[in-house]
């Protein structure tokens, strides 16, 4: 830029620099108690409005009384007193987004926790906001891959949806939710491929709430090593944050993510986890002494959830057809779904993965339940490639399942039955993944094409793993043509099944058990 | 204490917009620790509303702008401070409304565009 410019710039700048008379409203700190101000005056402000203190700590308005307002800090105090003024800012509260957090760690107002300068350019973006009405939207129509088999064949995520992690502790439901954005890493490297402009890249945002700070960095250093940190931003409260900004992560993170959809952009977006949200909502509500209800919750507990999940929407192609998938995780205590959390945004989202704590033990990973979990708009997505395999596997694992219990109880079975069992030992066999090695859709049709057929009944079931890996590596080497025209998401015609079949048996004569 | 007796006996502590010393002294000795508190902070509300509190940066020149500042607040007592830190301009403070014109102000407007606009 040269000095005309500069001086251009700077000239346009004072073009918008305001000079009137500033007004403000202010009122005077009566006590601060749990990191909750009680102010006097401010008889103009509006709730959810930003306050700012003599020490330059911020605040939400969080209550408006007759003759006080009660007021939620948003940094820790430095100096806050009884007498204290504070002054209302016009503002509501609202996260600077723009390109330049792709990569990027902050908190839930925009600052910085990666060490790197702060964005002060972009878009502001309010934190609260009405999500998009019916007209502005168009069903979910693309599929959104995980990378993981079962997911992807048995609940299929399409952009645009919610579906919910459940789980105990420790069973991979942040796992699931990593790969899925590890997952975007190859699809994101196709669309920059792509010249038709068919394969859209998928942004992610992954919020981390009341977690702590060293899972947030493991988490950060995963993305980091796999390369997905450049298309991902990190919103974090941790748990040693103040209470209300981990309230208002998930609220940061999807404003950010509106950004990008706004501009035509399909967002992923994690919720890690909606939990500890619940907690920090209901820790806040009772210091603001709201009326507890339910487990100690507040009444508007459902409605904090369901007012940010509403905004996970597909755009329609007038509104820029951009979109926000949203993946809440919740965790439940032994197994128990039905507890007042769970059950609440069990029934705001289309969809549950439910992790369960006895499949994890035996050794099936992802623990996923296939009994209780379920995708609701997600087979609309699905690619025919998919459709055209996945469509026999939920079937022949909830026979499986009900055969294996009637065998315990004996032994004389008949050769359908038992051909029937080995089947679905290797069925749940190949379901079996790696943490951090998602598949493409290519390779996940291929292992569930070859178990599905009967090519891997002769494999031992402890050889299947090993079965599918030097699998995928032998048609990768073999017919390429075969894994384009699988991950073209075209429905499996006759001339593709007999290029399987072919592959398979070649790949059958090579491969030692 | 409730809401509406607080109201009450702030309303019963003026005479003619004007704090009555004797009946303050007599609520106050009727009421305990806490309730006392509570009345403080309501009588200190209500003087904020009776007042209007001017800064200037020097006093000096305060006699010119007198009548017009009486003008404009007529049923309210004006109080006048003397604040250096605005260099030039008034800053006035009705109840709980703030009309910054000073100087020191605009400054400080400049400065945060500054740092919002060109922080590399």
């Amino acid at each position: 830029m040269n000095s005309d410019d500069i001086l251009k710039k700077l000239e346009k700048n004072l073009m918008h620099f305001d000079t009137s008379a500033k007004t403000a409203n202010v009122g005077t700190v009566v006590s601060i108690t749990d990191n909750i101000v009680v102010a006097t005056g401010l008889s103009k402000a509006l709730m959810g409005e930003e306050v700012s203190f003599e020490d330059g700590t911020l605040g939400l308005i969080l209550n408006l009384d007759e003759d006080s307002v009660s007021i939620v800090l948003l940094g820790k105090p430095k100096d806050i007193t009884e007498g204290d003024t504070v002054k209302t800012t016009g503002k509501i509260l609202q996260v600077m987004a723009s390109e330049e957090l792709l990569g990027r760690i902050v908190n839930p107002v925009g600052l910085p926790l990666d060490g790197k300068a702060a964005v002060k350019k972009g878009t502001p973006m309010p934190l609260e906001r009405i999500a998009a009405g019916v007209i502005d939207r168009q069903p979910v129509d693309t599929a959104l891959k995980t990378g993981i088999k079962s997911i992807d064949a048995l609940f299929p995520i399409g952009r645009g949806q919610r579906e919910l992690i459940i789980g105990d502790r420790g069973l991979g439901k942040t796992a699931i939710a990593i790969d899925t954005i590890i997952n975007q890493k190859e699809i994101n490297d196709r669309a920059a491929k792509d010249k038709t402009g068919k394969i859209k890249r998928v942004l992610c945002v992954y919020v981390a709430i009341g977690q702590k700070q060293s899972t947030v960095a493991q988490v950060v250093e995963k993305l980091r090593e796999t390369g997905a940190l450049d298309y991902t931003i990190i919103v974090a409260a941790n748990a040693a944050d103040q209470v209300s900004l981990q309230y208002l992560a998930p609220y940061a993170g999807v404003a950010i993510a509106e950004y990008f959809m706004e501009k035509g952009e399909d967002v992923l977006i994690v919720y890690d986890d909606l939990t500890k949200h619940a907690w920090a909502y209901r820790q806040i509500s009772l210091v603001l002494k709201r009326p507890a209800g339910r487990e100690a919750y507040p009444g508007d507990i459902f409605y904090v959830h369901s007012r940010l999940l509403e905004r996970a929407v597909r755009l329609n192609e007038n509104n820029g057809g951009g979109s926000i998938t949203a993946l809440p995780v919740i965790e439940t205590q032994a197994d128990d779904i039905s507890a007042y959390i769970p059950t609440n945004v069990i029934s705001i989202t289309d969809g549950q993965i439910f992790l369960k704590s006895d499949l994890f033990n035996s050794g099936i990973r992802p623990a996923i339940d296939v009994g209780l979990s379920v995708s609701r708009v997600g087979g609309a997505a699905q690619t025919g490639a998919m459709k055209s395999v996945s469509g026999r596997i939920k079937l022949e694992l909830a026979q499986y399942k009900e055969l294996a219990v009637f065998a315990q109880f004996g032994s004389d079975l008949d050769a359908a039955t038992l051909s029937q069992l080995e089947r679905g030992k290797r069925l749940t066999e190949v379901l079996k993944q790696p943490q951090y090695s998602p598949l493409s859709e290519a390779n996940e049709i291929l292992s569930i094409w070859a178990v599905t057929n009967g090519f891997a009944d002769d494999v031992p079931v402890d050889q299947i793993l090993r079965f599918e890996k030097e699998y995928h590596e032998f048609v990768a080497r073999t017919d390429k043509t075969l894994i384009e025209t699988l991950l073209s998401g075209a429905k499996i015609k006759e001339e593709t099944t007999e290029s399987l079949k072919k592959v398979t048996t070649a790949f059958k004569k090579v491969f030692t058990a | 204490m409730k809401r509406n007796l607080l109201k009450d006996l702030v309303a019963a502590s003026y005479t003619k917009d004007k704090l009555n010393e004797e009946r303050v002294m007599d609520i106050a000795a009727h009421l305990d620790r806490k309730e006392l508190k509570a009345y403080i902070r309501a009588l200190r509300l209500e003087e904020k509303k009776h007042k209007i509190y001017i800064a200037l940066p020097s006093l000096s020149g305060y006699n010119t702008s007198k009548k017009t500042l009486a003008s404009m607040y007529p049923d309210k007592e004006l109080v006048i401070e003397e604040d250096p830190n605005l260099l030039l301009g008034v800053r006035i403070q009705d109840n709980d409304m703030v009309y910054e014109m000073s100087l020191q102000n605009r400054l400080d407007s400049i400065i945060d565009e500054i740092e919002q606009n060109y922080n590399e």
